[in-house]
């Protein structure tokens, strides 16, 4: 599964000191270095500290204002809160002069749209939890970068702090990645690290269970790689990505527009990192990002800083999430939308009725003042009769959404989309006639496997990723004689069942990374979507959206 | 650029090894990169392998092999020697004529290592003397205007791009017997915008052929 990696930067103090307001320049990270781990090469002192305080469980108490590790499978608040469980196969690790610190990704079974982050900091031997939940708005698209990835630099939603005893003590608002409201308290560590430790709750009485395991105690010497820093004083550096992936990581810092009112942030060669740090504003202070980008000079994710007062576990911490999760409740509430659309159901209705009639018809759909997406008359088009293609004109202005039917001319149809209709997806999207990448949805209904209107099948089509749609486009789509002879040669073709043209197109989809995602809808219930999806074992996937 | 239709055997000897040389050089590179068929269950075993490059017969489908990436569909069989040749329909002085030829071991792009032996084709239609629209050379993926794909011994889909209207259709060619077939045309499925000229698709779609060559 895809993880999102980036980077907050939790620690900007508040600039007493005078900095030269310069937009957008850049910052220097004096000694910053970050790593991605495995569970193998995550140390196991830092293991050992989650094992022992779950109890071996590696649990996760989640409540409303409370996000603890638990050791009792039981939760000790209520018997409704449910436990996550810490994920340890995949860490990010990021140290300064004065810590390290490693971010942990919680299964959240309470809300799937929620990311909680366990942040271990190491100091010296003294160490701490506390962690981190992002909540985003699940009416705003995550704005996404070309490569497809989340970009945290313009997240939308709130970001909630938990302390090392588990209390909520603060949060951020976020707009497009600028803060626009701070509560309560934002720094989770105490400022006396040693008393932290010794106070918390009964369960760390359990000591049992320790380290089980599959650490690699040379792993823990990661700082010894000099080389991920080498270019340290221009604000870049490199992500160790160990075996994992050959194609190593970069980031770099970039100063940006503060909170408003505040004075721009400026590189702060006074900040232990070389962090953003704002000028004198009235108690909020600047963001900064850090900018992860892959060998090929994709940006990959990126993550608008905030701040807080000094702390014994300052410095900029990882972010972990779950990016085709996110994806997909975001996928989904988009198509839970769209089909409660009064103008969708209506016109469904007789897209579906022409699967088993002798055209093809399909309209183009744009919002509304409302939102709603609307497809229109004049955006409605029709074949000839007994003719399985509509050859049409391309629409007059950007759209939100296209819908169209397939038919059975007695030589077959295909149940699922068709090559033809991949390449005028990709004809839109080259030709800017899709309004938003992230909100268009297509939608097909079929007559399935062609037995009786039973079989009906709908699907939904969606961009995940424009950069690899458009490389997948230029290759496959840039002919629809070429897609017909690709869609053939992989066996989607209409003598196959359903259930193997499905299989077959998602697999050739994820095959060539298409950047495309299909969903399969219910023709009797134009509520219920479920993703269809290759995993990362190489095995076929549904997701259904109700879950 | 036009091959002949069988390569001699020094050609094929010197072609495979280097294909096989490249596909090791590949697979060490992306060991990591293959995803194979997600259809488990339903996994087809190839008929052998040329080195470590499965083979399997005409008609398998990609997605039930044990890597979907990695493959070589080949006529073992030798059934495109049927459908190779020069086939035509004529109709006092209107005909259409089309040429096939076999090519092995064809990919899609230079970095893939998905193995077809295609048969693509070149054509002419007249009326009354009158070239209405002709392909002289045969070209392959991505450029090819005529292309067949075995279904069963007597029955292949066809696809062919009129080069008057820049459209293409799909069809059937049957054979009813060694040397006579029908081959029919129609719209390939979907919706399609920015495609063609704006003129009608120039080549007949209904053909009675017979194989002259």
């Amino acid at each position: 599964m895809l993880i999102g990696i980036s980077f907050s930067l939790y620690q900007c103090q508040k600039a007493d000191d005078t900095t030269i307001p310069e937009e957008n320049a850049e910052s220097e990270i004096a000694h910053l270095k970050a790593f991605n781990l495995t569970a193998e090469n995550t140390p196991s002192h830092i293991l050992d500290f989650i094992r022992t305080k779950t109890n071996n469980r590696l649990s996760v108490s989640i409540s409303k204002d409370k996000i603890k590790l638990s050791s009792s499978e039981a939760n000790e608040y209520t018997r409704q809160t449910p436990l996550g469980i810490v994920q340890t196969n995949k860490v990010i690790q990021v140290y300064n002069e004065r810590n390290t610190k490693y971010t942990f990704k919680v299964s959240n079974p309470s809300n799937v749209d929620n990311v909680i982050n366990l942040i271990v900091v190491d100091m010296d031997g003294d160490i701490i939890e506390y962690f981190i939940q992002y909540v985003f708005d699940p009416n705003i698209d995550p704005p996404r970068l070309s490569s497809g990835a989340i970009d945290m630099a313009r997240f939308t939603g709130a970001t909630y702090f938990y302390d090392n005893y588990g209390n909520n003590i603060g949060s951020y608002i976020l707009t497009d990645g600028s803060i626009t409201n701070t509560s309560g308290e934002t720094n989770p560590c105490d400022e006396d690290i040693n008393d932290s430790e010794s106070t918390d709750d009964d369960e760390n009485n359990n000591s049992g269970g320790g380290a089980q395991g599959s650490t690699d105690p040379n792993d823990t010497n990661n700082t010894n790689d000099d080389g991920s820093n080498s270019n340290s004083g221009s604000g870049a550096g490199a992500l160790d990505n160990g075996d994992e992936d050959d194609c190593g990581l970069s980031f770099s810092y970039q100063c940006d527009g503060g909170v408003s009112g505040d004075h721009q942030p400026t590189r702060n060669d006074n900040l232990p990192t070389g962090q953003c740090s704002g000028a004198g504003g009235q108690g909020n202070a600047a963001t900064g990002i850090i900018i992860i980008k892959d060998c090929y000079g994709n940006i990959i994710s990126s993550r608008t800083s905030g701040t807080l007062e000094p702390s014994p576990c300052d410095g900029p911490t990882a972010v972990l999430i779950d990016e085709e999760l996110v994806s997909l409740r975001n996928d989904c509430n988009k198509l839970e939308a769209l089909s409660s659309s009064p103008d969708f159901q209506n016109k469904m209705e007789e897209i579906l009725a022409g699967t088993s009639g002798s055209t093809e018809i399909g309209y183009y759909g744009r919002k509304n003042e409302d939102g709603e997406i609307e497809y229109l008359a004049e955006d409605r088009h029709e074949s000839d009769p007994d003719n399985v293609e509509i050859a049409t004109d391309p629409p007059a202005t950007a759209i939100d959404s296209d819908i169209h039917n397939h038919f059975n001319d007695g030589l077959g149809s295909l149940s699922v989309f068709s090559g033809a209709d991949l390449y005028t997806t990709h004809q839109l999207f080259y030709y800017d006639l899709i309004e938003n990448n992230n909100q268009y949805i297509k939608v097909l209904a079929t007559p399935g496997d062609n037995i009786s209107p039973d079989d009906d099948t709908v699907y939904a089509l969606k961009i995940k990723g424009g950069a690899n749609f458009n490389d997948f486009g230029l290759n496959y789509l840039n002919d629809p004689l070429i897609a017909d002879v690709y869609f053939k040669e992989k066996g989607i073709v209409a003598n196959n069942s359903t259930a193997q043209q499905e299989k077959l197109l998602v697999e050739l989809l994820n095959e060539l990374d298409s950047g495309l995602v299909i969903y399969r809808g219910d023709k009797n219930n134009l509520n219920n979507w479920t993703q269809l999806k290759i995993n990362n074992n190489g095995n076929f996937e549904e997701n259904d959206c109700n879950d | 650029m036009e091959i002949s239709r069988k390569m001699t055997a020094t050609i094929k000897t010197t072609r495979l090894l280097f294909i096989i040389i490249n596909i090791c050089m590949l697979l060490n590179c992306r060991a990591q990169g293959v995803i194979g068929s997600g259809i488990s269950d339903e996994t087809l075993q190839p008929e052998y392998f040329i080195d470590d490059l499965p083979v399997y017969n005409l008609g398998a489908i990609p997605g039930y092999m044990t890597n979907s990436r990695y493959y070589y569909i080949k006529d073992i069989d030798n059934h495109h020697d049927d459908i190779v040749g020069v086939w035509k329909w004529q109709d006092g002085n209107d005909f259409f004529e089309f040429t096939v030829e076999e090519f092995e071991m064809e990919t899609y792009y230079e970095d893939t290592t998905e193995y077809h032996d295609r048969l693509y084709g070149k054509y002419k239609y007249v009326v009354n003397n009158n070239i209405i629209s002709e392909v002289s050379q045969i070209e392959s993926w991505p450029s090819m205007k005529l292309i067949f794909f075995y279904e069963s011994p007597t029955e292949y889909k066809v696809m062919i791009k009129d080069i008057v209207s820049d459209t293409h259709k799909v069809g059937q060619f049957i054979f009813t017997s060694p040397t006579t077939a029908t081959m029919v045309l129609r719209n390939s499925e979907g919706v399609k915008i920015n495609y063609g000229n704006g003129q009608d698709f120039a080549l007949p779609t209904n053909l009675v052929l017979t194989k002259i060559d």
